[in-house]
């Protein structure tokens, strides 16, 4: 089964790849669009996100220095409302992405919002990797707002 | 403007839904004087109430996509069609909002484009 648009963007999907110098990676959608090799197999992704929800946490993490200056905070509480979920990923080995602007299906900007911090970066447990999608091109450690499409568009994100 | 009393009942439901692990991309209050309903963004509804249904059928065809949203799947079409169902004597326009929320972060939602025609005539 697939991920129809409307789930798209109705939905808050958890989202995971492989990159090519095995990175874990998590993406939080937001209500935005799925890569198509991620929408096209929505049971998949459901199976990988549970048994992320299973593995134990392994991994201090960073949080993106810019992160004030790219989402708008209420308070120190919403703050950590707001990273509880990144942490959970990058605790356990992913490096975690979510989306910019949110409401806006078309708009494909995505930060780094957590990592994990650990001499090697193949830190996901084995057996999970196994499962994750490889991609093609290298997710971007950058501190800023990044477009996705540039990344997946080889791998066939339409 | 919303009630304070809204707004918990929002946060309280978006906290809900995250505690829950379920994932829409957003939940919205919606009142009406002493009515007060939640909801969620969903994949596809069926069953409005007639008045709403007319609105959102000017924007385009219900479920359907249309400025980057889903006619009909945002939360605030189904909070606000909660609290319609409960008279007929109240009109979409007298509907106060609360903040849209992102359960698995909190942050505040901005409203789209459909909803800001439907519910506020922009």
């Amino acid at each position: 089964m697939a991920y129809s648009i409307s789930e798209q963007i109705s939905r808050d999907i958890d989202w995971f790849v492989l990159d090519p110098i095995d990175k874990s990676i998590h993406v939080a959608s937001a209500g935005g669009r799925l890569p198509q090799i991620i929408a096209d197999d929505d049971r998949t992704n459901s199976d990988i996100l549970k048994e992320v929800r299973k593995l134990r946490p392994e991994y201090q993490f960073q949080i993106n220095p810019n992160l004030n200056f790219i989402v708008e905070f209420e308070s120190e509480r919403m703050r950590e409302l707001y990273l509880r979920d990144f942490i959970f990923m990058a605790e356990r080995g992913f490096f975690s992405y979510d989306k910019t602007i949110l409401g806006n299906f078309e708009n494909d900007l995505y930060h780094l919002v957590a990592w994990p911090l650990s001499d090697s970066i193949t830190s996901v447990n084995e057996l999970l990797k196994t499962k994750l999608i490889k991609i093609n091109n290298l997710f971007p450690e950058l501190y800023a707002p990044f477009n996705i499409r540039s990344i997946l568009l080889l791998d066939n994100y339409s | 403007m919303a009630s304070q009393i809204l707004e918990k009942k929002t946060w309280n439901y978006a906290m809900k839904l995250k505690n829950l692990k379920l994932d829409p991309a957003a939940v919205i209050g919606v009142e009406y004087y002493n009515i007060k309903r939640v909801d969620r963004s969903t994949k596809s509804r069926i069953h409005f109430v007639k008045r709403l249904r007319v609105a959102l059928s000017r924007i385009g065809k219900i479920n359907t996509v249309k400025n980057g949203n889903l006619i009909g799947g945002c939360a605030e079409a189904g909070a606000a069609n909660k609290v319609l169902f409960v008279s007929k004597g109240i009109q979409i326009y007298d509907l106060q909002f609360s903040i849209a929320r992102r359960p698995k972060t909190m942050q505040p939602v901005p409203t789209c484009l459909n909803c800001r025609q439907t519910f506020y005539g922009i």
